[in-house]
């Protein structure tokens, strides 16, 4: 736990404004899904007794992404590449920060830790 | 609405979800990943001053306090963003007292404070950028007023270096708040503790 003098530390009320904002913030990004979902619904829903919903996607939106495989193929491109990326960012941290905590450890044995995770993710606990 | 425009609606409501996702999501990660190499590399210079004994000591309180500072702002990295920025600087009395300073003060040596002092000024710059970088909105607000407010400050110096450094103070007093949260934060645990209260 991080130990600081009281002065830096925010109020009783303050914390408690704090988690609001964090639930309005949650509430706002979920509630974003859930809207683009709700109207790609609507939207499909409106194709009812017009349109069956296989020859919908098969014929047309999967039309529109071959027509478009340009934009298409780039974006998935660069979808793997940043999965990629990430998985070996990751194992490298995790591989050289242990050694690293090590070799601190020989000079300062009450060396302090960030607290993140070996990977150089946030904790569960402390995301927002 | 046909069933092509039905489609092309659709196709912008995926398009628009997906970008939603990489912004709020990779993203967000990218930019706390950014925060942390960079806060990672001012604690490691801080950590060979100490090693080399360039007027810093492992055992200076002083020493200590500053990594756990800049551990708090790794840890809490996630957490710097400019809507919880701008409600920390409202909640915050405006003279709140600031334990890193006295920090500063602690170390005896010149040369060494004045450099570890420009490097927590860095850390909290870096703070500063990261926000930018995580917020769309504030890109684009940025953009568009961006040269005009650059074209005022240039023309008054010396109120670029005022706002400079009151932006820098605010900062300052956001990040230790910030680095000072307990660690096992968040809505989740404190929603558990107040119904295990009742």
């Amino acid at each position: 736990m991080t130990q600081r003098p009281d002065g830096d530390r925010p109020s009783d009320a303050a914390m408690a404004m704090y988690y609001v904002y964090n639930l309005l913030a949650m509430v706002i990004r979920y509630g974003a899904i859930v809207l683009v979902f709700r109207y790609a619904y609507l939207s499909i829903d409106s194709l009812a007794g017009k349109e069956t919903l296989a020859k919908f996607f098969v014929e047309i939106l999967v039309n529109r992404i071959r027509t478009h495989w340009l934009w298409s193929g780039l974006t998935l491109s660069a979808i793997i590449w940043a999965i990629a990326e990430g998985i070996v960012r990751r194992q490298t941290i995790k591989r050289l920060s242990r050694r690293i905590q090590e070799l601190e450890r020989r000079l300062d044995p009450n060396r302090s830790s960030s607290g993140i995770q070996p990977t150089g993710d946030t904790n569960p606990e402390d995301k927002p | 609405m046909n069933a092509e425009q039905i489609a092309i609606a659709v196709e912008n409501l995926i398009l628009l979800g997906f970008l939603l996702w990489l912004l709020y999501g990779p993203w967000q990660e990218t930019v706390t990943a950014i925060l942390r190499s960079n806060l990672f590399k001012i604690r490691d210079e801080i950590f060979d001053m100490a090693a080399d004994g360039r007027g810093l000591s492992f055992d200076d309180p002083a020493y200590q306090q500053i990594r756990q500072s800049i551990n708090g702002m790794i840890r809490h990295a996630c957490l710097f963003t400019w809507p919880r920025f701008l409600l920390l600087a409202l909640l915050l009395p405006p003279e709140s007292p600031n334990s890193i300073d006295s920090s500063f003060d602690q170390i005896e040596d010149p040369g060494a404070r004045k450099r570890i002092r420009k490097l927590m000024d860095q850390a909290y710059e870096v703070v500063v950028g990261t926000m930018l970088l995580r917020s769309p909105v504030f890109m684009i607000v940025l953009m568009l007023l961006g040269p005009l407010l650059m074209i005022k400050l240039l023309m008054d110096r010396a109120a670029l270096k005022r706002h400079y450094w009151r932006l820098l103070n605010i900062v300052r007093q956001d990040a230790a708040a910030v680095s000072s949260l307990p660690d096992h934060y968040g809505l989740s645990n404190s929603l558990s503790t107040a119904s295990s209260n009742k």
